[in-house]
C-alpha cells in the first residue's frame, strides 16, 4: 500500500436483498484517495456512489450486505474486520461526514452550540468551556459571522447554508483527516452553494484534509477535486485526474453526459441523449454495462466485460475501445444541428401574447387574537413583462424570490392582490374566477416535482384526459381516446402507458406525463417552474429537447421558471432575473448571459460552477455573507443594498427605477441611471 | 292466506338490512367493472390470511343478518279469542335454525361440557350462565349487537366526519373555524357523560310514552339505536381532526393545483382527488373505531348506560362477571367466550381491513 493512501477500497462489492434477489449495487470497485487530495465520484442516480460513502462509514441499511473479499483500508486497517465500537471511534473523528440535507441533520430541539459542543466533547473529553472556546473557533473557521452569539441558535433561526456550515463545523470537531461530503451543496441555493463550495476548499487547505466528493455536477466536481471516478450502473468506468478528465474524456458514458449539460454554447444542437436505461442489477452481468446505451458498441462489448486500460498514470477506463487486443472501432457520432434549435425570429418579429404589468401578490400576515392583518409578505411585488408568442422567457433568481407565486398567481391559482394579466386584449386579472375558468385552457403548468404531481390513484389516461373532460359539455370517447394516444406519442411515452399508474413511472418518465398533461388541452402558454430540477442530467437533456420540439411544432409561449443557469442559457431568448419579489434585470438572453449588469445578475452568474471556468473561480463580486432577506421584511430601499460589493449611499433610500440601456436590456439599478 | 306468523321490523333490522344491500348492491355493480374486480381478485389473491378473515366475518355478519329477521308466532287460538293472537315473544330466524339451543335451559350456572347428573341430558358446549341460558347460544345472539352497534354507529358518524374534515381543510377561513370550534368544544365534554345523560334521557321517553313500544324487544330495540346515534355523534371528532389536516396537506400538492388550473371544479377536486386520497385513513379509523365501539358498549353496560339488560350482548356477559369471578369455584366460562367472539371479531376486521386497503392502493399493490 502506497504510504501517501489514506483510504484504499479493494474489489468493494456491496448489494441490497430484495424479493427479485441479491441486486448488487455497488460492483467491484477500486480507488484510492491519497492525503490531502480531493477525489470526486460522479454519476447519475442509482449509480453507487452515496452507497459507496455508506459502505466506507459502515452506515448501511439493515437489508445491504457488502461482498466477501471486499476491503476497505483505512490507513493500513481494513473497516471491514472492525467492530462497531472501533468503528465508532473513527467514523465523526477521523473520517468526517456532511450529508445532503442540512435540515434534517441537525435536532431542531437542541441549539447550534450544543450540538457543536456535543460533538467536540466525543472526540476529546475537555471541560465546558474549553468547549466553548473550541466551539466559537470552528465556526469562526466556517465563517460565521459573530461566532458567540451564534451559538445559542436554534437550527430553524438559520438558513439552510448556514446549517451546512454548522454540519461542516460539526464534522471538523473530529478533526478529521478524510472528509465524505455526499452531495453537500444539492439542496442549497447557487449562491449559497458557492459559499459553500469555497469555503471547503479553504477549509481543505486549512486543515490539510483529504474530501471525498459525491456529487452528479461536473461543475462542482471541476472545481473541487484533484481527481475525478466516474460510476455507471455500479462500476467505476472512468478514473483520471482532473485536468486529463476534461480535457480528454474517454468513457463513451462520460462523453455523452458531458454532451447533455446544457449551456448558451449548445443553443442550437440537440442536446445528446443516451439512448435506452440501466440495466437491471439482479442478474450476473458478464458484458460491458453500456453496451446497449453505447453507439460505439461492437460485438465484443456484449462478449467480454472491459478490463481496466491504463492510457497514462493517471487515466483508466474501462471500456474496449482503448483496449489494445480487442481493438473497437471507433463509430463516429454526428450532432444534429438545427434539428432542434430553437426559433431563432428576433424578438421584434414575434407578437407579444401575455403582458403582465404591475402584478402584485401580497400574503397578509394575520396576528394577534382576532387574527387581524398586521403586515403583508409582497411575496411579488410590481412585476411587469411580456411573453411574445413561440418564445421562451425565463425567470431566474434564488428560491424564496417569488418566482413560483409568479407563475401561480398568473394561473389564478393564488389571489391576486393588484395589477394586470393581459391575454390579447382581456385583462385576466380583473375576471372573476367563474369567468376566469374560459381562459384556463390557454394558459398550462408543468410542476418541478415529478413526485408530488399525480394523483396516486388515477391512471396516467385520467390524468391527461382530466382537462379535456372538464372543458367538453358531452364525452367522446372515441376523439378521447386519439387525443391520447397521439399526445402519448408526441411526448415519447410507450402507447401501453394509458392504463398504468404514475408510480410505476420514473421521474423522466413522470415529467413526460406531466407535460402531455398541460398540453391536452391545447394551451398556447406553457408555465414550466423547474421542470428538470429534480432530474438527472441525461434525463435532463431528454426533457429539454422534448420541450425544444414542442415549442416548434406547437408554436407555444414557455414562461420558463428555474435557478439553473444552463438550463436557462440553453433554452430562453428572454431572461428576467428576480429578486425577492420585482424584476432587476430584463434583457436578451445572450445579451444577458454575456453582460450582465445588475450586480445580484453577476453574483448569480458567477455563482455556477461551469466546466468552462478555469480552476479557481474567480467571482468579480465580493459576496457579504448575508443571505436572502426574508420577504415579509425586505430592505429600505434598494432590496440587494446590503447584499451589494456597490452599494451607495442613495442605495440605502430609494428603490432604483428600470433603466433601458439598450433596446434589450433592461435594469434597475442605481449604478446605471443618467 | 293466513300466515302462521307474522314480522316484526325493528329499526335496527331494517338499518342492518339496508347497509346489507348497499354493500351486495355495490358488489354487483363492481363485479361488471374490470378494474373494480380486479382490486378485489387483489384483495385475496394469494392471501390465506385474508381468506379465514373474510370467512369469519361472513359468518358473524350472516348470523347477525339472519339475527335480525324478527317475527312473532302466532298462538293456538282459543275458541273465541281473535283470530290475530302472536306470541309476545319476539324470535328470529336465527333462533329456529339453532332452535333447541335457546330453549334448553337448566336451572343454573354448569361449566363448559358438563355431564352432570343433575343437568338435562343437555350438553352446553360453553356451559350455561346464571339463569341456566346456554353461553353459546348467548354469545352467539351477542353478535348482533356487535355488529349493529359497529356498523349504524360508524354510519353515523361518517357523514359528520368526512363532510365537516374535508370542508374545513379544503375551504379553510370562517368554515374551518366554525368546524373546529364544534368539534374542540364537543371533545371537550366527557364522553361518557354525555352519553348517560343522553341515554338516561331516552329511558324516560320511553317510559313516559309505554303506549308507543308495547313489546319489550321494541324498547330493547330503541335503547340500542340511541346508543348507536348517541356514540356517533360524540366519536366523529377524531376521525374529522384527521381528514382536516389531511385535506389542509392535499389541497397544496401539485395535482390539486393542475386540477385547478384546467378549472375543474371544487366539489369535484374534493371526490376526485381528496377523497380517494385519504380513503386509507378512513379504512384505518373505521376499523379501529369498530374494535372500540364494541368494548365502550361493554363499558357502558357496566356503567348501567349501555343497552338495555334484556338484550343479549358482549357488555353485558362481562358486566355479570364481575360477579361470577368472585365465586368459588371461578364462573369463567361467559367471559371467556364474551373475550373469544369479540377477539375473533375485530382480528378479522382488522386483517380484512389492511388487506382491502393494500389492495386499493396503487402504490403498494406492485411490492407484493
Amino acid at each position: 500500500m502506497d504510504e501517501n493512501n489514506l483510504l484504499e477500497i479493494k474489489s468493494l462489492s456491496v448489494g441490497f436483498l430484495t424479493h427479485s434477489g441479491f441486486l448488487e449495487a455497488v460492483h467491484d470497485i477500486h480507488f484510492t484517495i491519497p492525503q490531502g487530495k480531493t477525489v470526486a465520484v460522479i454519476g447519475e442516480s442509482g449509480c453507487g456512489k452515496s452507497l459507496t460513502a455508506h459502505a466506507i462509514l459502515q452506515l448501511l441499511s439493515a437489508t445491504c450486505r457488502i461482498v466477501r473479499g471486499s476491503h476497505i483500508y483505512w490507513k493500513e486497517q481494513d473497516l471491514l474486520t472492525l467492530p462497531e465500537l472501533g468503528m465508532r471511534k473513527i467514523r465523526g473523528g477521523e473520517l468526517g461526514i456532511i450529508f445532503q440535507e442540512p435540515m434534517t441533520s441537525l435536532n431542531p430541539v437542541y441549539t447550534i452550540g450544543e450540538q457543536l459542543k456535543e460533538a467536540i466533547q466525543q472526540h476529546k473529553p475537555c471541560s465546558r468551556k474549553q468547549s466553548h472556546i473550541e466551539a466559537i473557533a470552528l465556526l469562526n473557521a466556517v465563517g460565521f459571522p459573530e461566532p458567540a452569539l451564534q451559538l445559542i441558535r436554534y437550527p430553524h433561526e438559520l438558513s439552510g447554508g448556514m446549517k451546512q456550515r454548522v454540519m461542516i463545523a460539526m464534522a471538523l470537531a473530529g478533526e478529521p483527516d478524510l472528509l465524505i461530503a455526499d452531495e453537500p451543496t444539492t439542496a442549497l441555493d447557487m449562491t449559497t452553494q458557492a459559499q459553500v463550495l469555497t469555503l471547503l476548499q479553504s477549509i481543505q487547505r486549512a486543515f490539510k484534509m483529504s474530501i471525498l466528493l459525491i456529487t452528479h455536477d461536473f461543475g462542482i466536481a471541476q472545481q473541487l477535486a484533484d481527481h475525478v471516478i466516474v460510476m455507471y450502473a455500479g462500476q467505476i468506468v472512468e478514473s483520471s485526474s482532473i485536468d486529463h478528465f476534461f480535457e480528454k474524456p474517454l468513457h463513451p458514458y462520460t462523453q455523452q453526459l458531458l454532451n447533455a449539460v446544457p449551456g448558451i454554447e449548445k443553443r442550437h444542437h440537440r442536446l445528446a441523449v443516451i439512448p435506452g436505461v440501466v440495466l437491471p442489477l439482479t442478474e450476473k452481468i458478464t458484458h460491458c454495462r453500456f453496451a446497449a446505451r453505447c453507439p460505439h458498441a461492437d460485438k465484443i462489448c456484449w462478449e467480454k466485460e472491459p478490463q481496466w486500460n491504463l492510457l497514462d498514470q493517471n487515466q483508466r477506463v474501462k471500456c474496449h475501445l482503448y483496449d489494445k487486443h480487442y481493438p473497437v472501432k471507433k463509430k463516429v457520432i454526428e450532432v444534429s444541428f438545427n434539428s432542434a434549435s430553437l426559433i431563432t425570429k428576433s424578438a421584434a418579429d414575434a407578437k407579444s401574447l401575455l403582458t403582465i404589468s404591475n402584478l402584485k401578490i401580497h400574503f397578509p400576515v394575520r396576528q394577534g387574537l382576532l387574527k387581524r392583518k398586521r403586515s403583508f409578505v409582497k411575496a411579488v411585488d410590481g412585476v411587469n413583462l411580456t411573453l411574445y408568442e413561440g418564445r421562451t422567457l425565463a425567470i431566474v433568481g434564488e428560491s424564496g424570490c417569488g418566482k413560483t407565486t409568479l407563475a401561480k398567481g398568473i394561473l389564478r391559482l393564488l389571489p391576486i392582490s393588484g395589477g394586470g394579466i393581459h391575454l390579447n386584449d382581456q385583462d385576466l386579472a380583473q375576471l372573476s374566477l367563474r369567468r376566469f375558468r374560459h381562459y384556463r385552457q390557454q394558459l398550462q403548468i408543468i410542476f418541478q416535482d415529478p413526485y408530488s404531481a399525480f394523483n396516486p390513484r388515477l391512471r396516467v389516461s385520467d390524468i391527461i384526459l382530466e382537462g379535456v373532460r372538464t372543458l367538453q359539455k358531452k364525452r367522446n370517447l372515441f376523439q378521447e381516446e386519439s387525443l391520447l394516444q397521439s399526445l402519448l406519442e408526441q411526448v415519447g411515452l410507450p402507447q401501453d402507458s394509458a392504463d398504468r399508474y404514475p408510480h410505476e413511472f420514473s421521474g423522466g418518465q413522470r415529467q413526460r406525463i406531466g407535460i402531455a398533461r398541460a398540453l391536452a388541452v391545447s394551451p398556447r402558454i406553457l408555465l414550466c417552474d423547474e421542470p428538470t430540477s429534480a432530474l438527472d442530467v441525461s434525463i435532463q437533456a431528454q426533457i429539454l429537447n422534448l420541450l425544444v420540439d414542442l415549442q416548434k411544432e406547437r408554436n407555444l409561449t414557455y414562461l420558463f421558471i428555474s435557478h439553473n443557469i444552463s438550463v436557462v442559457s440553453y433554452l430562453a431568448h428572454e431572461i428576467a432575473v428576480m429578486y425577492l419579489g420585482r424584476i432587476v434585470e430584463y434583457g436578451d438572453a445572450k445579451t444577458l448571459l454575456e453582460s450582465p449588469k445588475h450586480p445580484y445578475t453577476q453574483l448569480l452568474l458567477s455563482a455556477v460552477p461551469t466546466i468552462k471556468k478555469p480552476k479557481e473561480i474567480v467571482i468579480p463580486v465580493k459576496i457579504n455573507h448575508t443571505d436572502l432577506p426574508s420577504a415579509a421584511n425586505p430592505p429600505q430601499g434598494c432590496h440587494f443594498h446590503p447584499r451589494c460589493p456597490f452599494v451607495m449611499e442613495r442605495c440605502k433610500q430609494e428603490y432604483p427605477g428600470m433603466v433601458a440601456l439598450n433596446p434589450s436590456q433592461k435594469v434597475a439599478c442605481h449604478l446605471y441611471e443618467n | 292466506m293466513n300466515l302462521s306468523f307474522k314480522f316484526v321490523i325493528l329499526p335496527t333490522d331494517a338499518l342492518l338490512w339496508l347497509v346489507f344491500l348497499i354493500i351486495m348492491g355495490f358488489v354487483l355493480f363492481a363485479r361488471g367493472k374490470m378494474q373494480l374486480a380486479a382490486h378485489w381478485y387483489q384483495v385475496f389473491h394469494r392471501r390465506p390470511l385474508t381468506i379465514i378473515a373474510a370467512a369469519l366475518l361472513g359468518v358473524f355478519l350472516s348470523i347477525s343478518l339472519l339475527d335480525s329477521i324478527h317475527y312473532r308466532v302466532m298462538l293456538p287460538q282459543n275458541n273465541n279469542s281473535d283470530p290475530n293472537f302472536y306470541d309476545a315473544h319476539i324470535s328470529s330466524v336465527f333462533d329456529k335454525i339453532v332452535s333447541p339451543l335457546g330453549t334448553q335451559t337448566e336451572k343454573t350456572y354448569s361449566s363448559p361440557l358438563s355431564s352432570d347428573p343433575d343437568l338435562k341430558n343437555h350438553y352446553h358446549i360453553l356451559g350455561t350462565d346464571k339463569i341456566g341460558q346456554d353461553v353459546f347460544y348467548v354469545s352467539l345472539k351477542s353478535i348482533r349487537t356487535g355488529i349493529v352497534i359497529g356498523i349504524l354507529t360508524t354510519l353515523v358518524m361518517l357523514p359528520f366526519a368526512l363532510f365537516l374534515g374535508l370542508i374545513a381543510g379544503y375551504f379553510q377561513g370562517l368554515a374551518d373555524d366554525i368546524i373546529q370550534y364544534i368539534y374542540t368544544t364537543l371533545s371537550s365534554i366527557p364522553g361518557v357523560l354525555l352519553i348517560a345523560a343522553s341515554v338516561l334521557s331516552m329511558h324516560i321517553f320511553i317510559e313516559k310514552n309505554p303506549l308507543a313500544f308495547p313489546n319489550i324487544a321494541e324498547r330493547a330495540d330503541l335503547r340500542l339505536l340511541s346508543l348507536c346515534v348517541i356514540l356517533g355523534i360524540t366519536s366523529w371528532t377524531t376521525l374529522c381532526r384527521l381528514l382536516r389536516a389531511e385535506a389542509l396537506k392535499l389541497r397544496e400538492m401539485d395535482y390539486v393545483q393542475a386540477a385547478l388550473s384546467v378549472g375543474v371544479r371544487k366539489t369535484r377536486i374534493i371526490f376526485r382527488h381528496i377523497l380517494p386520497n385519504v380513503m386509507h385513513i378512513i379504512m384505518i379509523v373505521i376499523v379501529l373505531d369498530f374494535s372500540s365501539l364494541v368494548l365502550a358498549e361493554a363499558v357502558l353496560s357496566y356503567v348501567g348506560v349501555g343497552v338495555a339488560a334484556e338484550t343479549f350482548s358482549w357488555g353485558n356477559m362481562i358486566n355479570s362477571a364481575r360477579l361470577e369471578l368472585a365465586r368459588e369455584p371461578v364462573v369463567w366460562w361467559p367471559l371467556t367466550a364474551a373475550f373469544l367472539l369479540m377477539f375473533i371479531l375485530v382480528l378479522s376486521a382488522n386483517i380484512f381491513a389492511d388487506a382491502v386497503r393494500d389492495a386499493f392502493d396503487p402504490r403498494l399493490r406492485k411490492r407484493r
